[in-house]
């Protein structure tokens, strides 16, 4: 694999490049797999977290002061690691783990600087959660729901969307909008945000 | 109160457009139903969550990445060398062009595979002046993979700032271009590389400018094009250059 250096991987997640995130895919994401996987999770969560961390770490790098002290592959290996741990000292995972585990892995989320050093907090996890599965929507409810927000009046969503009425396109709206409500609602995650950020 | 009347409360409240009556309703229920605070403590976070498009479209980008890891094939390519797979994707395009202009054109584009990949080899060599540099032209394989013409054509132009020579990037620019249907720009890259003299794209280039030139009606120029070709024994697409002028010949 071409080696890519660290300036260039900030630069390449600034400009959202998808080579840099394949690459950051295959360099990193096994090591996350492990992590996660001996932390009581799954491939699918360390997806998530891969996923987390980017865009922890996109939203960093559009602040002037953005800098990490160690390698790239270290600094990432750290979010996720917070993000996984914070993930599952709040989750129904924790309920799994007996009490040397959780012992274990409160210290380690404990002990991690990195916390201060990149400030997540719940909120950014809870608008990622709404973010995640707004985009698992259709494409119809996806653009009802952007118009509807952008303020556009029904009429006008009616015409763009090719719907008969104003009527129908209220009723397509509150239904897409029930859709994500469901889907956030039914994430196991999103209690746990929800509690968190009270 | 019925559901529907609520509902209409939100949105009046988010439009910023309730009236002195429904600002009371609305107050009093925020107080009183939790339902309802629910709803519109809701519909805000899903207001904040989504108005950042930035965001969204680079959760898109990841998810889409991730998806077509896990598919494998293509990203081995990239990650093995970014040349090879614009190799491939010149391939691709070859046989997309030739299909365009109906000629079979498939030993061609095997040895247009060939030769690029031998090419560009060494030209990758000479690129990785940067990584920054990869980075660009992995964006530009990656968008002609995907068909995103215009952004390749951005990202070529961009490699060129830094190396006007580079001859591959020529090519690629070119195709890109007739892609897109611009066959003069695309005519311009062809010329360059054929000017150039010393690369292993000229024969290349010559077959695509005159495919350009009969793109644009110029069929004086495609005819003396292809004859340059077919006059040359040594010239790849010798023989598909006399079919070619047969067909001209035949057709106008």
């Amino acid at each position: 694999m071409n080696q890519i250096s660290d300036e260039a991987i900030v630069e390449g997640i600034k400009l959202k490049s998808q080579y840099v995130v394949s690459y950051l895919y295959e360099d990193l994401f096994p090591g996350i797999v492990h992590f996660v996987q001996t932390n009581s999770g799954t491939e699918d969560d360390a997806q998530d977290i891969f996923q987390e961390a980017l865009i922890v770490i996109y939203q960093k790098t559009t602040s002037r002061d953005f800098e990490f002290t160690s390698s790239f592959k270290n600094y990432f290996f750290g979010i996720c690691r917070m993000l996984w741990l914070k993930k599952i000292s709040r989750g129904n995972i924790e309920d799994s783990l007996d009490n040397e585990e959780l012992a274990g892995i409160k210290e380690l989320l404990f002990e991690d600087d990195m916390m201060d050093e990149v400030g997540i907090n719940a909120h950014d996890l809870m608008m990622g959660l709404y973010q995640k599965h707004f985009l698992m929507l259709n494409e119809e409810c996806r653009k009802i729901l952007k118009l509807h927000f952008q303020k556009v009046p029904f009429t006008e969503i009616a015409e763009i969307m090719g719907l008969s009425n104003e009527k129908y396109a209220k009723a397509r709206k509150y239904m897409c909008k029930e859709k994500l409500k469901q889907r956030i609602k039914d994430d196991p995650q999103f209690k746990n945000y929800f509690e968190y950020e009270k | 109160m019925k559901n529907d009347y609520k509902q209409m409360l939100i949105d009046k409240y988010f439009e910023q457009n309730l009236s002195k009556k429904e600002q009371r309703q609305f107050d009093k229920l925020m107080q009183e139903d939790e339902g309802f605070k629910g709803d519109v403590d809701f519909e805000r976070s899903v207001r904040e969550a989504i108005e950042h498009d930035d965001l969204l479209d680079f959760r898109n980008k990841i998810s889409h990445t991730i998806k077509k890891q896990n598919r494998k094939a293509i990203f081995r390519q990239i990650t093995g060398t970014y040349w090879k797979y614009a190799a491939s994707v010149v391939l691709v395009l070859g046989v997309g062009v030739s299909v365009l202009f109906f000629v079979n054109n498939r030993n061609s584009n095997d040895y247009l595979f060939k030769s690029a990949y031998t090419e560009t080899k060494q030209d990758i060599q000479r690129s990785r002046i940067s990584s920054a540099s990869s980075v660009t032209v992995a964006e530009a394989m990656l968008n002609y993979h995907e068909g995103n013409y215009y952004n390749a054509i951005g990202y070529f132009k961009e490699l060129l700032k830094k190396d006007q020579k580079n001859i591959a990037v020529r090519f690629y620019l070119g195709i890109s271009y007739m892609e897109t249907d611009n066959f003069e720009k695309a005519s311009g890259s062809f010329r360059y590389i054929i000017s150039d003299q010393n690369n292993l794209y000229i024969e290349h280039a010559e077959w695509y400018l005159g495919l350009c030139f009969l793109k644009q009606d110029e069929i004086d120029k495609a005819i003396n094009q292809f004859t340059i070709i077919a006059q040359n024994d040594q010239n790849y697409y010798s023989s598909q250059a006399e079919k070619m002028l047969d067909k001209i010949n035949r057709d106008f």
